[in-house]
């Protein structure tokens, strides 16, 4: 019992350092930013119409997240990947799943259930449900916990921002 | 420490900035973009609204092309009668039923598109679709979708063919 305690202690410290773990968790989460971010924005009015379908805004604000989010989508998940400015994109990320899971709790609420144009992960047929639910609350708020531990990650493997900062090191001796 | 949240909070408020900009730069250029002045009012206000009764008078007078905005195994199985299908998503496949259909959706008729029931936006996909393709006339949402339709007892086709 001792040991298992003792190597999950280990795993969370690693986590909290930095490794292959955090690695995989960045990589993810900049990828289904860059496709979702794509995806978007093609056809800003579509996005615009599920945006609208929240009834959260004003008609007149309507178009402005639908131009906007996909191209912030894009630019966290580019930071993301690539390991650049990684506190940066995670606080953004994390903002936005704090915004969407807001939405989709209240439409839950209202009792609402469209395609809540999330992630268009119900594109790639693979039956994950993007339909306004519960559920969907509980993913970005997990998924708001993981931009949260990246965030806090001292040392991102495979990234942009530890190659500066060993370069800016090395500079220094 | 300090530091360190400043620089994290200045490079986020950069990654908003850049990002407003990409998108309202992008959307001037993109074919499918949002029309700010006018036009997107325009069509907002061209898309109506109504319920089975409203949709029924325009069926009897043949006045409307019926769009099912469903998918194909919903569409197969039970559909409005005469109604043609145009799937509202995958994307591709809406576009390509859109381009097939093009003779019919420039025709005299107005437009009544349905989907699943109120709230499966469906409808609201395929008519923001067609309108930002610049079909210009009247497009009508079966308000309440098939069930309202079906339930009313209205002329269905099912999947053996039979109307009822």
């Amino acid at each position: 019992m001792g040991t298992i305690t003792g190597r999950a202690k280990g795993l969370a410290r690693d986590i909290a350092y930095g490794n292959t773990i955090t690695l995989a968790i960045r990589l993810i989460l900049g990828a289904m930013f860059l496709y979702s971010g794509a995806v978007k924005a093609m056809d800003p009015e579509v996005f615009g119409s599920v945006v609208a379908r929240y009834n959260l805004l004003p008609d007149v604000l309507v178009p402005y997240p639908a131009m906007v989010i996909p191209y912030l989508e894009l630019l966290v998940g580019l930071c993301l990947a690539a390991g650049y400015r990684i506190r940066s994109a995670s606080l953004v990320s994390a903002s936005m799943m704090l915004v969407f899971a807001f939405a989709i709790a209240v439409n839950v609420a209202r009792g609402e259930a469209f395609r809540c144009g999330c992630f268009e992960l119900d594109r790639l047929g693979i039956g994950i449900s993007e339909t306004v639910g519960a559920h969907l609350v509980v993913r970005d708020v997990l998924l708001m916990g993981l931009f949260i531990l990246l965030m806090n990650v001292k040392k991102h493997v495979f990234s942009v921002d530890y190659y500066l900062e060993r370069r800016g090191l090395k500079s220094l001796r | 420490m300090r530091q360190i949240v400043r620089t994290t909070i200045r490079d986020a408020a950069w990654i908003v900035i850049i990002s407003a900009v990409l998108g309202l730069s992008a959307n001037t250029v993109n074919p499918r973009g949002y029309s700010l002045v006018k036009k997107s009012a325009e069509r907002q206000k061209s898309l109506v609204r109504i319920s089975a009764l409203e949709a029924k008078i325009k069926y009897d007078a043949s006045s409307a092309l019926f769009l099912d905005a469903r998918g194909r195994d919903e569409y197969e199985s039970s559909r409005i009668a005469g109604a043609v299908s145009v799937p509202a998503s995958p994307e591709s496949l809406s576009l390509q039923r859109i381009s097939e259909e093009h003779g019919a959706l420039r025709g005299n008729r107005e437009l009544v598109i349905y989907c699943g029931g109120s709230a499966c936006g469906d409808s609201d996909t395929l008519a923001s679709r067609i309108a930002g393709l610049g079909y210009s006339r009247h497009i009508y949402i079966l308000q309440e979708g098939f069930p309202s339709w079906e339930g009313a007892g209205y002329p269905v086709r099912g999947s053996g063919g039979g109307e009822r």
